[in-house]
C-alpha cells in the first residue's frame, strides 16, 4: 500500500510539471526575452575575462563597453569623439608625447572620481597587465599633470594613442582605484565609470551577464535600457532560432545563417572585419630555402584563384585581397585587392626561374576556427596545380596554433587577422619582433624605416605613407593574402535603432543601440 | 541500521575511485596539445609575460607535483580556482550542479515511468504492441540526441512557440519557467533511454511470467491483476532498476551536447568549455561531482535492491 503511494505521488508530480509546461504553452515570448526595455544580446563564446585588459577586442568588447567608459570613443563615422576625456593631441613633433584633458565632475560606479592620477593608474595597469601588450609597448610612462590633465610619453612615435584609447582596443577603458587594489575581482566584477554596472545577483559567469544603468552616469541620455543582457548560447544555430523567436534580439551569425535570419523578419548588417590568408614566415628560408627567393614567393601568390575560394566558402561575404589591411583604415590601398590575379601560368615560370621548376613541399600550421583551415587547404589545392606541395598541421584552438606557430617549425602559417591601424599591426607583422604573425622575426631596413618615418609624421601625411609600407611589403610578397571576411550580426530590428557597423567600429550597445520609438 | 552501515561503507569505499579518477583526468588532460598560459597571454604577448603566467599557475611544475598541490587544496575543502576568470571553482560549479541534476533527474523519472509502462502494456499485450514497441525503441536508440534536439526546437520553439528555445530558469525563481526550460532539452535526451527500459521491462516481464510460481499462482486461481502488479512487477524490477541506474549516469553525458544546444548553465556545458580551454581546475572539479553524482546512483541502486530483493538485504 505505501508503496502505490508513492509511485502516485510520482505521478501526480509529473502530472503537475506537464501541465505547467503546457499550460503556458500559448503565451510564447512571456520568458525573459519579451520586454521591451530590456536589451538581450546572444553571444557565441564567454568572455575570456571582464578585466577590459584581458577581454579579447572584438568578442569581448560589449562586456566592458557597458561597464566602462574609455578616455575616447569611436563613432559611427569612424572617427574619434571625447568621452571621458573633452581635449586631446600628440605635444609637440615627432609623435612620442601626447596629453587628455579629462572631463569634469565624473565619478566611477563606485563613487571615487575619475581625475587624472585615477587614470593614469587605470592606463599603467593595462599596459603592463594587458593581453596587447605589444600595442603599448612603446608607453614609457603615464603621468598626471595636476587634477585633470593626463601626460603619455613613448619611446618611440606612437601615431595610434587616440586609436587605442577607445572603445574597441579597450586599453582607454578606465578601472577604478578599487578595483586595481584587487586585481584578480576585476575578472568576474566591474570597476568602471560606464553607463550600466555588472549585477552579480543575474549573473551566472559562462552563461549569462546582466547589465544594469549606473546612477550616477555622467550622461544620463546615454542610458537607453533598464537591463542589458548578454546570453552565451554556443550553437550557432541555437543563437539564430532564439533571435527569430523573440528571445533575444542581438546575435552574431554566419554566412550560411543570413537567409535563415532574413526570412525570419531580422535585419542584417554586414562589415569587413578579418582578413584571411597563409603567411610565408620563413621569407630568410631558415627551414624552407625556397620561400627566401622572392620569385617563389611571388610565384605563390599568382597560383591562387582568390575570386573562387572567396564565392565557395562565403558567397558574397568575403573579398578577395592580398593585402593586410581593410577598406577605411590608414593603410589600405584598393588596388592592392588584385596585384597578385590568378595566373598558374607565370607561377610556374616563376618557380622555374628560381630553380624550381617540379616544385617543391612545405610544412603548414593553421587552425580550424573561423574556417580558416578551408581556407588554407584550398591554397595548398591550388598551389598543387603549380607543383608546390603541403603537409597539413591543424590545430584545434587558437591557443595551440600559437604554440606551433611561434615554435618556428612551420615556414608558411594559416593567418586570420581582425582589421587594425597599420601601426598595430605593423607590431605584429613587420616589425623584428617574435609574434605568431613574425616568428622568424625577419627584418627588412627598408620596411622598418618606410614605418618609422609614417609613425612619427603628422597625422594628415600618414594616410598614402602607410599605403607605401603596405604596398612594399604585399610587393616583397611576405604573405598570400587570401580573402576579408564580413562579420555580420542578426537584430531585431523592429525593437532597436543605433545598431551600426563598420571596419574598426562595432555596434555600440553601451552607447548608440537604443529602443525604436 | 544496517541500511546505514551499507551506505557508510559504500561512501568510505568511493573515496580510492576519486583518487583514480582524478589522478587519470589529470594525466588524460596533459597529454593532449594545448598551453593555458598562451591562451591566456594571447598573441600579442612577450615570452616573459607568457613565462610569468605559466609560473604563476604553477603550470612550471611537473605532473606530480601539480596533481598533489591540487590534492592538497581539495583535502582543505579548497577545489581551487578557475585559470581564467579567477572564479572560485566550488562556486562555478555548486550554481550548475542544480541545472544538471534537474536534468538527470527528472530525464530519469520521465523515461522510467514511460519506458516502464510501454515495457509491462507491449508484455502483457503482445502482438501489434511488441512490434510498435520494437520498432520504436530502434527508432528512439538510432536518432541521435543533438539531432533531435535541433528538429524539437525548430518544431515547439521556432515554429509554434509553445517552448523557449534555450535557457534556464532556476526552480526558485519561477517553477513554471523551469519547466518549461526543461520540457524540449529532456525530452530529445530520453527518447533513447525511454528505448532501452521499455525493451528491458517487457524481456524482463516477460521472463517472470514464464516462471513456474506464476504458472502455480495462475493454476491456482490467483487474478491476473494481482499476480502482474504483486510477484510478476517485483522480480522483474531487479534488472530494470540496474538498467535506470544505467540510464541516469549515461544521461549526465547526454547532457554534455544538451546542455550546448540549448545553452543551459550546467555541467556538462562548463565540461567542455573547460577542456577546449585546458582550465585544468574546472575539469577537475567537474570529474568529482560527476563522479559524486555516479556514486550516489549506484548506492541508490544498491539500496532499492534491497528493498525489492530480500535475498540481497540480508547479504
Amino acid at each position: 500500500m505505501r508503496r502505490r503511494t508513492r509511485f502516485s505521488t510520482a505521478v501526480a508530480g509529473l502530472a503537475a510539471l506537464a501541465l505547467a509546461a503546457t499550460g503556458c504553452g500559448g503565451s510564447s515570448s512571456s520568458s525573459s526575452g519579451g520586454k521591451s526595455d530590456t536589451l538581450n544580446i546572444v553571444t557565441l563564446s564567454p568572455p575570456a575575462s571582464l578585466d577590459p585588459a584581458k577581454a579579447n577586442v572584438g568578442s569581448d568588447n560589449w562586456f566592458v563597453n557597458l561597464a566602462y567608459d574609455t578616455l575616447l570613443r569611436t563613432g559611427q563615422d569612424g572617427k574619434v569623439h571625447p568621452a571621458l576625456a573633452t581635449e586631446w593631441g600628440y605635444v609637440g613633433t615627432g609623435n612620442t608625447d601626447f596629453e587628455l584633458k579629462l572631463r569634469a565632475g565624473v565619478n566611477f560606479a563606485d563613487g571615487t572620481p575619475v581625475n587624472a592620477e585615477a587614470v593614469a593608474a587605470s592606463l599603467d595597469y593595462v599596459r603592463k597587465n594587458g593581453l596587447n601588450v605589444s600595442w603599448t609597448s612603446a608607453i614609457e610612462s603615464v603621468t598626471a599633470k595636476g587634477a585633470d590633465v593626463v601626460h603619455i610619453h613613448c619611446s618611440s612615435p606612437n601615431p595610434a594613442l587616440p586609436r587605442m584609447l577607445e572603445q574597441i582596443t579597450m586599453v582607454g577603458s578606465v578601472i577604478s582605484p578599487k578595483g586595481l587594489v584587487a586585481p584578480d575581482k576585476l575578472g568576474t566584477g566591474s570597476y568602471g565609470a560606464g553607463p550600466y554596472t555588472l549585477d552579480p545577483g543575474g549573473t551566472v559567469s559562462g552563461d549569462h551577464y546582466t547589465y544594469v544603468p549606473n546612477p550616477g552616469y555622467w550622461d544620463a541620455s546615454r542610458i537607453h535600457w533598464k537591463k542589458v543582457v548578454i546570453k552565451v548560447i554556443p550553437n550557432p544555430q541555437s543563437a539564430i532560432q532564439a533571435v527569430k523567436t523573440g528571445q533575444a534580439d542581438i546575435t552574431n551569425i554566419l554566412p550560411s545563417q543570413v537567409d535563415t535570419a532574413k526570412s525570419g523578419g531580422l535585419s542584417v548588417v554586414n562589415s569587413p572585419a578579418i582578413f584571411t590568408g597563409v603567411n610565408l614566415v620563413d621569407r630568410q628560408g631558415t627551414i624552407a630555402k625556397p620561400l627566401k627567393d622572392l620569385r617563389v614567393r611571388q610565384a605563390l601568390n599568382y597560383a591562387v584563384n582568390r575570386e573562387a575560394i572567396a564565392k565557395a566558402l562565403f558567397q558574397s561575404y568575403a573579398q578577395p585581397t592580398t593585402q593586410i589591411s581593410l577598406p577605411g583604415l590608414d593603410g589600405f590601398a584598393a588596388d592592392l585587392d588584385n596585384r597578385y590575379p590568378y595566373d598558374p601560368a607565370k607561377a610556374k615560370q616563376l618557380l622555374a626561374e628560381a630553380g624550381y621548376p617540379d616544385g617543391f613541399t612545405v610544412d603548414v600550421e593553421t587552425q580550424s576556427l573561423l574556417g580558416m583551415d578551408l581556407i588554407t587547404q584550398a591554397v595548398i589545392e591550388q598551389w598543387k596545380q603549380v607543383g608546390v606541395k603541403a603537409n597539413v598541421t591543424t590545430d584545434a584552438t587558437v591557443g595551440q596554433w600559437i604554440v606551433n606557430a611561434t615554435s618556428k617549425r612551420f615556414p608558411v602559417l594559416g593567418y586570420g587577422y581582425g582589421g587594425a591601424a597599420t601601426y598595430f599591426a605593423s607590431l605584429d607583422w613587420m616589425l623584428p619582433h617574435a609574434t605568431a604573425f613574425n616568428p622568424f622575426a625577419t627584418e627588412d631596413p627598408v620596411l622598418t624605416s618606410k614605418l618609422a618615418a609614417a609613425n612619427a609624421a603628422p597625422e594628415a601625411q600618414q594616410p598614402p605613407m602607410y599605403q607605401d609600407v603596405m604596398r612594399y611589403v604585399v610587393e616583397q610578397a611576405w604573405f598570400v593574402g587570401v580573402l576579408r571576411m564580413d562579420g555580420i550580426y542578426a537584430f531585431n530590428g523592429k525593437k532597436m535603432t543605433g545598431f551600426n557597423y563598420g571596419p574598426s567600429y562595432l555596434p555600440d550597445v553601451a552607447w548608440e543601440t537604443r529602443p525604436a520609438k | 541500521m544496517a541500511i546505514l552501515r551499507l551506505v557508510v561503507r559504500r561512501l568510505l569505499s568511493s573515496i580510492p575511485l576519486l583518487f583514480v579518477v582524478s589522478a587519470f583526468t589529470f594525466v588524460l588532460v596533459s597529454l593532449v596539445p594545448g598551453d593555458p598560459a598562451r591562451t591566456i597571454v594571447g598573441q600579442h604577448a612577450t615570452e616573459a609575460q607568457y613565462d610569468d603566467v605559466r609560473a604563476r599557475l604553477g603550470l612550471d611544475d611537473s605532473l606530480p607535483a601539480q596533481y598533489w598541490h591540487w590534492l592538497r587544496g581539495v583535502l582543505h575543502g579548497d577545489l581551487g580556482a578557475s585559470l581564467f576568470t579567477g572564479e572560485p571553482v566550488a562556486q562555478m560549479l555548486n550554481t550548475r550542479l542544480p541545472v544538471s541534476l534537474s536534468l538527470i533527474v527528472t530525464g530519469t523519472i520521465v523515461s522510467g515511468i514511460i519506458g516502464v509502462s510501454l515495457g509491462v502494456l507491449s508484455a502483457r499485450r503482445g502482438g501489434a504492441l511488441v512490434r510498435t514497441v520494437d520498432v520504436l525503441s530502434l527508432v528512439g536508440l538510432a536518432v541521435p540526441a543533438f539531432w533531435l534536439a535541433l528538429v524539437l526546437i525548430a518544431l515547439f520553439a521556432v515554429k509554434l512557440r509553445w517552448l523557449p528555445v534555450t535557457g534556464y530558469v532556476p526552480f526558485a525563481d519561477d517553477p513554471t519557467e523551469w519547466a518549461r526550460s526543461l520540457v524540449l532539452p529532456v525530452v530529445s535526451m530520453s527518447v533513447s533511454s525511454v528505448a532501452i527500459i521499455a525493451k528491458q521491462t517487457r524481456d524482463s516481464v516477460l521472463d517472470t511470467m514464464s516462471r513456474d510460481f506464476i504458472r502455480v499462482m495462475e493454476a491456482n486461481g490467483f487474478r491476473q491483476r494481482s499476480i502482474l502488479y504483486r510477484h510478476v512487477l517485483r522480480n522483474a524490477a531487479l534488472p530494470v532498476v540496474t538498467v535506470l541506474g544505467v540510464v541516469m549516469v549515461s544521461l549526465l553525458a547526454g547532457a554534455v551536447f544538451v546542455e550546448t544546444i540549448f545553452a543551459l548553465p550546467g555541467l556538462g556545458g562548463e565540461t567542455s568549455s573547460a577542456t577546449v580551454q585546458h582550465d585544468i581546475p574546472v575539469i577537475q572539479g567537474v570529474v568529482l561531482y560527476v563522479t559524486g553524482v555516479v556514486v550516489v546512483v549506484n548506492l541508490l541502486v544498491d539500496l532499492a535492491y534491497g528493498r525489492l530483493d530480500p535475498r540481497v538485504r540480508a547479504a
